[in-house]
C-alpha cells in the first residue's frame, strides 16, 4: 500500500483582490477563497496513482480554521484522509518556516512514499516550497512529470527536465511538485460534496508537532515584508474621444505615424 | 551564517543549453557589480559547465573580482546539464567557504531549484521574482541590507522584502529586469578552479534511456519592438485568437496576462508579469488588461502603450499614453476590418 501525502494551500482569488487605499490593506471580505489551482493538479495525481496501485491519500493544509473549506473539497474529490495544521502561532511564516512546519507535521503522521505538492500558488507565487520540503526530508525532487511507474520500492520516471525529455530512475520515498502545463491529469467530479461534510479533519497544532513558539510564524521567518509604496507611472493619458470609427481611424493614424503599418 | 561574518555577492553565471550563457545571468553580474561597488565588497561569478573555458572571457567583461568554475570533468556529461543533486552540493560548499552575504539567481528553472534548495539549507530567506534590488541601511534592523522589491497585493504597490538576520540574502530575479552592462577596462580577476566530486552513476536519480532534446515553443517576447496583448477583457478562447489575427498583419507578438494563461486560451510562454517575461517594446497595445502591478512592472519600459478598455479608470491607464474606451472584441475586430482593407486598397492600387 502506498502512503501518499497531498499538500494543498487555500488562497484568496487573487485575480478579483481589491486594496483598500485608506485603510491600507486588502479588502478580505467578498474575496472567495478558492483551492489554489496547483494542488487541484496535485490531488488529481494522487488519484491518478491510486487507480494504479493500492494507495492512501491524505490531504493535508497548513491555515486558519476556514481552510478547513479546502480539505473538504479534498475529501469531495477523493482523498482518504485530512489534516489541517492551524495555530495562531504559525501566523506569518515564511516560506522556509511552512515548509518547515509542513515537514514536522507530516514526520508526525508517519512513514510516506510520496509527497505531492503544486509548484506554485496563486498568491505567494514563489515554488519555493516543495523545493524545501524535498531538502527537509532529504528525498529526490521531481516537476514536469509526464508518467510514472512504481515496483516496490523503485519509480521509473518519464519527466521533462531543463530543454530534455529524460527516462529516470529512483527510489522511494519521494517529492513530486505538479503544475498544469505537461501532467495532462484529468479534474475529477465533485463526486459528493455533502458526503465530504461528514467526514473527520484531523487538526494538528504546534503542541502535536512538536517546537516552541520562537521557531514559527512571522517572528521566526527569515524574510521581513516591510510597508509597501506606490508604484506610480508617468505617461501621457490622452484619451480617444469620438465614436468607435473615429477611435479606429486615430489609432489607425498613430500607427502609420509609428511605422507599423506602412506599405 | 551571521551577517557580520558575510561578505561579497555571489551570482549563479547560468550556462543556457550549455552553449551560452544566460542573458539573465549577465543582467545580474551587472547589477551585481553596482551593488558590490556600493559595498565595496567583491563580486563572484559562479560558473559551472562543460568546457567552462570558453564562456571566462565574456564573463570577465562584467568585471566581477573572482570567478569561481569547475575543473573539468572526467565524464562531460556531469556538469553539462544544471544537475539538482550536483549543483547544490557544490554550491553549499562554496557558501561555507568564502561566507558571501549576497547570493543572486536568475529565476529560471535551475535558479529556482537551487535557490530554494540552498535557502532550506543555510536557513535562510529568499524572495522569488525581484523587480528591484537595492542596498540600504535600515534604522530597526541594520546596515547594508539588501531590500528586495516586489509587487505586493494588487493595485499599484510595491513591497520592500529584506532579510534582516540570516545570510546569505538571497533573490531570484526574471529576465530582462536589469540591463546588461559590460564595464569599461575590466581588471583581471582571480581564478579559483574547484573540483566536481560527483558522479552520475552514483546519484540517486539516474537515467534509463539516454534523452531525448525538448523543443519548447518559444515566443521572443522580449526582443519583440511590438506586441499586441489580451486579458480577461477578451472574455473566450474564441475572441482571444483575434489578437493573433492582428498581430498576423502587423507583425506583432502576442501577449497575455495569467488570466488568459491560467484559462488555455493562450500558452505559457506568452505570459507577461512578476512571473512571466519583461517585455520593452516600442510599442504595447493591449486589450481588455486591467493593469495590475504584476503585470504592469514588466511593460513599463515599453515606449508607447496603448489601452482599449470598457472601464474608464482601468489602472492600467495610468501607465497609458493612449486611452481608448471601448469593447475589445469590436474593436479589434473592427480594427482588423479596417487594416485589411487598407491593406486591400494598396495592393489594388
Ligand atoms: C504572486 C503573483 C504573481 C502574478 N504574476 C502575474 C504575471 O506574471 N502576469 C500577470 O499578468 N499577472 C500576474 N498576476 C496576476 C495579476 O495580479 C492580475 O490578476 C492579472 O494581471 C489580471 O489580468 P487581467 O488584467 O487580464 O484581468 P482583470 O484584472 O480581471 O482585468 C480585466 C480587464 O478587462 C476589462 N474588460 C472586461 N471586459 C471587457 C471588454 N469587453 N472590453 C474591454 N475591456 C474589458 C475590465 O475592465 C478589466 O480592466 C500575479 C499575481 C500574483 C499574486
Ligand atoms: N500553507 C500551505 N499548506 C500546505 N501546502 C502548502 C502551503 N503553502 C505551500 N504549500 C505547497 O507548496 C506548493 C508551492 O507553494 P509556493 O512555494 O508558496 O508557491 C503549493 O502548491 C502547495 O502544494
Amino acid at each position: 500500500m502506498l502512503k501518499i501525502i497531498v499538500c494543498i494551500k487555500q488562497v484568496p482569488n487573487t485575480d478579483n483582490v481589491q486594496f483598500d487605499w485608506k485603510k491600507g490593506a486588502l479588502v478580505r471580505k467578498g474575496i472567495e477563497n478558492i483551492t489554489n489551482p496547483d494542488g487541484l493538479h496535485a490531488i488529481e495525481q494522487a488519484l491518478a496513482i491510486k487507480e494504479q496501485y493500492e494507495s492512501h491519500i491524505t490531504a493535508i493544509t497548513m491555515g486558519p480554521p476556514q481552510a478547513e473549506e479546502t480539505l473538504r473539497e479534498a475529501y469531495a474529490l477523493g482523498v482518504d484522509n485530512c489534516v489541517l495544521i492551524t495555530d495562531k502561532r504559525f501566523a506569518g511564516s515564511d516560506t522556509y518556516i511552512t515548509s518547515k512546519i509542513l515537514h514536522k507535521a507530516i514526520k508526525h503522521l508517519g512513514n510516506f512514499d510520496i509527497v505531492i505538492t503544486g509548484f506554485e500558488t496563486l498568491d505567494g507565487g514563489t515554488s519555493q516550497v516543495s523545493y524545501q520540503l524535498a531538502e527537509f526530508f532529504d528525498i529526490p525532487h521531481f516537476t514536469q512529470v509526464d508518467r510514472l511507474e512504481i515496483s516496490g520500492t523503485s519509480v521509473i520516471i518519464q519527466r521533462l527536465y531543463g530543454h530534455e525529455y529524460q527516462k529516470v530512475k529512483t527510489d522511494l520515498p519521494m517529492l513530486i511538485a505538479v503544475k498544469k502545463e505537461l501532467n495532462s491529469v484529468r479534474h475529477a467530479r465533485l463526486i459528493d460534496i455533502k458526503v465530504s461534510f461528514d467526514k473527520k479533519i484531523t487538526i494538528l497544532n504546534m503542541e502535536d508537532i512538536g517546537g516552541s513558539a520562537e521557531e514559527y510564524g512571522f517572528s521566526a521567518s527569515p524574510t521581513k515584508t516591510l510597508e509597501g509604496e506606490v508604484v506610480r507611472h508617468k505617461r501621457k493619458q490622452e484619451r480617444f474621444e469620438g465614436t468607435s470609427v473615429e477611435k479606429i481611424e486615430k489609432l489607425v493614424g498613430k500607427l502609420k505615424k509609428y511605422g507599423i503599418i506602412k506599405y | 551564517m551571521k551577517a557580520n561574518e558575510c561578505k561579497g555577492i555571489f551570482v549563479f553565471t547560468e550556462i543556457q543549453d550549455h552553449e551560452k550563457i544566460l542573458d539573465g545571468a549577465l543582467e545580474l553580474l551587472s547589477k551585481g557589480r553596482e551593488l558590490a561597488s556600493k559595498l565595496n565588497e567583491k563580486l563572484y561569478a559562479v560558473v559551472f559547465g562543460l568546457n567552462v573555458e570558453q564562456y571566462l572571457p565574456k564573463i570577465e567583461s562584467f568585471g566581477p573580482d573572482v570567478i569561481i568554475h569547475n575543473k573539468e570533468t572526467k565524464d562531460p556529461q556531469t556538469l553539462k546539464h544544471y544537475n539538482c543533486e550536483i549543483f547544490p552540493d557544490m554550491w553549499e560548499e562554496l557558501i561555507k567557504k568564502y561566507l558571501p552575504s549576497i547570493v543572486l539567481f536568475p529565476a529560471t528553472e535551475a535558479g529556482t531549484d537551487l535557490s530554494a534548495r540552498l535557502a532550506q539549507r543555510f536557513a535562510t530567506g529568499l524572495t522569488a521574482h525581484c523587480s528591484d534590488l537595492e542596498i540600504d541601511d535600515l534604522e530597526d534592523y541594520g546596515t547594508n541590507l539588501l531590500i528586495m522589491k516586489r509587487p505586493a497585493f494588487s493595485g499599484n504597490l510595491s513591497a520592500s522584502i529584506i532579510c534582516p538576520d540570516k545570510r546569505p540574502q538571497m533573490a531570484t530575479i526574471q529576465q530582462g529586469v536589469f540591463k546588461q552592462q559590460p564595464v569599461e577596462n575590466p581588471q583581471k580577476p582571480e581564478y579559483i578552479a574547484i573540483e566536481c566530486k560527483h558522479q552520475l552513476e552514483k546519484l540517486r536519480i539516474v537515467n534509463v534511456e539516454s534523452p531525448t532534446r525538448y523543443q519548447r515553443e518559444c515566443v521572443p517576447l522580449e526582443r519583440s519592438n511590438l506586441i499586441v496583448a489580451g486579458g480577461r477583457g477578451m472574455g473566450s478562447k474564441g475572441n482571444f485568437e483575434k489578437l493573433f489575427n492582428l498581430a498576423n498583419l502587423i507583425d506583432a507578438e502576442v501577449g497575455a496576462t495569467r488570466v488568459p494563461v491560467f484559462n488555455e486560451w493562450c500558452d505559457q510562454e506568452r505570459m507577461i508579469g512578476q512571473t512571466g517575461k519583461v517585455v520593452k517594446p516600442d510599442l504595447y497595445i493591449n486589450f481588455g488588461i486591467s493593469g495590475q502591478i504584476q503585470h504592469t512592472t514588466s511593460i513599463r519600459e515599453s515606449k508607447r502603450i496603448i489601452s482599449i478598455n470598457t472601464d474608464p479608470k482601468a489602472k492600467i491607464n495610468d501607465i497609458s499614453d493612449y486611452i481608448i474606451n471601448e469593447d475589445a472584441v469590436s474593436f479589434i475586430e473592427a480594427l482588423i476590418k479596417r487594416i485589411q482593407q487598407e491593406k486591400k486598397q494598396f495592393c489594388e492600387k
